[in-house]
């Protein structure tokens, strides 16, 4: 009998050709996703699915000295353009004549991009399996699957380039093997020489430019989470500033090494309605609660049931 | 008028007097010409006119928000119309957020929520999850910034 079961899980195992990749090799392949991201020059188009909601995005990525540079079109709806220069982003709505400037919270962390301790977590949580090759865009790609060893957090299919590693397609799936959201390229040309002027904004806009820098600190809050999901580290605590708010938000970041939960903490203003409940877009959940006089909103690309379970034991301690 | 309609319709009226009458019902009755045509059709071919309001009701059916889930419980409820039913903007943007909830565990029915503005939630909660998405590994390992694109098209914010 065990013979017979044994071989049926063989003949499954052949047909699906996935096969069991070792923590050191899927940290080292993921690391590889991620140089590749920032380092590969590149342009393509490629498109996001979520829900029913389909969008197309042109791309243009470009690595020089000064650093990497990379601008998104939107190809669908009115126009929006994104520039990414190193840490700056700036962001286009000609139809609005208007643009937003922003510099990122934390600088870009260089090569390799993803720290090394949010890697070591990925064997505890996630089952890394090689599942075979696809041609995507005109391109071979290799195909991983992270499968989720608990409850906590989605399944990710990843396409990778074979000679570059270039991310070509990658999905979210859930339980029953429903593909929560998507992105992939139908078009993609790698290397090459990129014409820089496609760096720029199609349609600058001058008038009304709004200039926001989001200031913050890295601190110690005396937020804490007391009842975290397994294999959940927090990865960055800081003060930040938002448009339209007068006083500092506090942001905690807790991963597992492929996705993040953000827990954000303001002040509770007097008579204001708190917010309370969950919701979702795409794979991203987010959960609201008050707690004491403040309050707490929690934003992660994981199940509900993550948000909700940190979201509900955060606690205050110490002084502010 | 009425008459003049019909007569358009049957092709029994000379040009000068068609364009003055096209032109008068541009001005106020743009809406009997389609109604003339649709009892025209009826009575003509049936089978066809059936056909077509067919596909009203398939469209009209799809763009209908459905009930997916049963109500849980009743206080759970009452909470969700209390939200909906109050004008802060907070109040109004979690039940936005709740309108785009998967139908998996939802208790709440997609019903009440869809009436709420989701342009409202994506100009304030843009900014967390812009903030969120800068320190998620997702977004390194990804190719870089695909969902910040996302999360950041709808609008400016303020």
């Amino acid at each position: 009998m065990r013979a017979v079961v044994f071989l049926i899980c063989f003949a499954a195992n052949v047909v699906y050709a996935a096969t069991p990749i070792d923590a050191q090799e899927s940290i080292q392949l993921l690391k590889k996703i991620a140089n590749a991201a920032h380092q590969v020059v590149y342009q393509g188009t490629f498109v996001f699915q979520r829900g029913g909601r389909i969008e197309s995005t042109r791309i243009y990525h470009f690595v020089d000295q000064s650093g990497e540079h990379e601008k998104l079109v939107r190809l669908d709806g009115p126009l929006r353009e994104i520039i990414f220069n190193g840490d700056e982003f700036q962001f286009y709505y000609p139809d609005q004549k208007s643009m937003m400037a922003e510099r990122r919270a934390v600088a870009r962390r260089g090569f390799p991009a993803i720290l090394p301790e949010q890697l070591q977590t990925l064997s505890d949580n996630y089952q890394v399996e090689d599942d075979g090759s696809e041609r995507l865009a005109g391109y071979d790609s290799r195909v991983l699957l992270l499968t989720p060893k608990d409850g906590f957090r989605y399944a990710h299919k990843l396409w990778i380039e074979r000679a570059t590693d270039l991310l070509l397609k990658a999905a979210m799936i859930g339980n029953d093997d429903h593909v929560i959201e998507q992105f992939a390229f139908t078009y993609i040309k790698i290397g090459g020489n990129l014409d820089r002027n496609l760096l720029k904004p199609t349609l600058p806009v001058k008038a009304a430019a709004l200039r926001h820098d989001s200031q913050q600190g890295m601190i110690q809050s005396g937020w804490e989470v007391e009842n975290l999901p397994p294999g959940f580290k927090k990865i960055a605590e800081m003060k930040r500033l938002f448009r339209g708010k007068s006083y500092p938000v506090t942001h905690l970041v807790y991963s597992d090494g492929i996705v993040a939960v953000s827990v954000f903490i303001e002040p509770l203003k007097p008579g204001a309605r708190p917010m309370e409940g969950v919701a979702s877009q795409g794979a991203i959940n987010l959960y609201a609660r008050p707690f004491e006089q403040s309050q707490i909103t929690v934003v992660g690309e994981t199940p509900e049931v993550t948000v909700k379970r940190i979201g509900d034991s955060v606690v205050h301690k110490g002084q502010q | 008028m009425r008459e003049k309609i019909s007569m358009l319709m049957d092709g029994e009226m000379d040009d000068e007097e068609a364009a003055s009458l096209v032109s008068r019902m541009k001005a106020q009755e743009e809406d009997d010409w389609l109604y003339y045509h649709m009892i025209g059709d009826a009575i003509r071919d049936p089978k066809a006119f059936r056909a077509d309001i067919g596909m009203d009701c398939s469209e009209a059916i799809h763009a209908e928000p459905v009930v997916l889930s049963p109500y849980k419980s009743h206080a759970h409820r009452a909470k969700v119309y209390a939200l909906s039913a109050a004008a802060s903007f907070a109040a109004v943007m979690l039940v936005g957020w709740v309108a785009m909830q998967s139908p998996s565990d939802s208790p709440v029915p997609k019903r009440v929520a869809q009436v709420v503005h989701l342009d409202v939630i994506k100009a304030k909660l843009g900014d967390y999850l812009l903030a969120h998405q800068e320190f998620s590994p997702e977004s390194e390992t990804m190719t870089s910034n695909i969902r910040t694109v996302s999360e950041t098209y709808e609008e400016p914010g303020r």
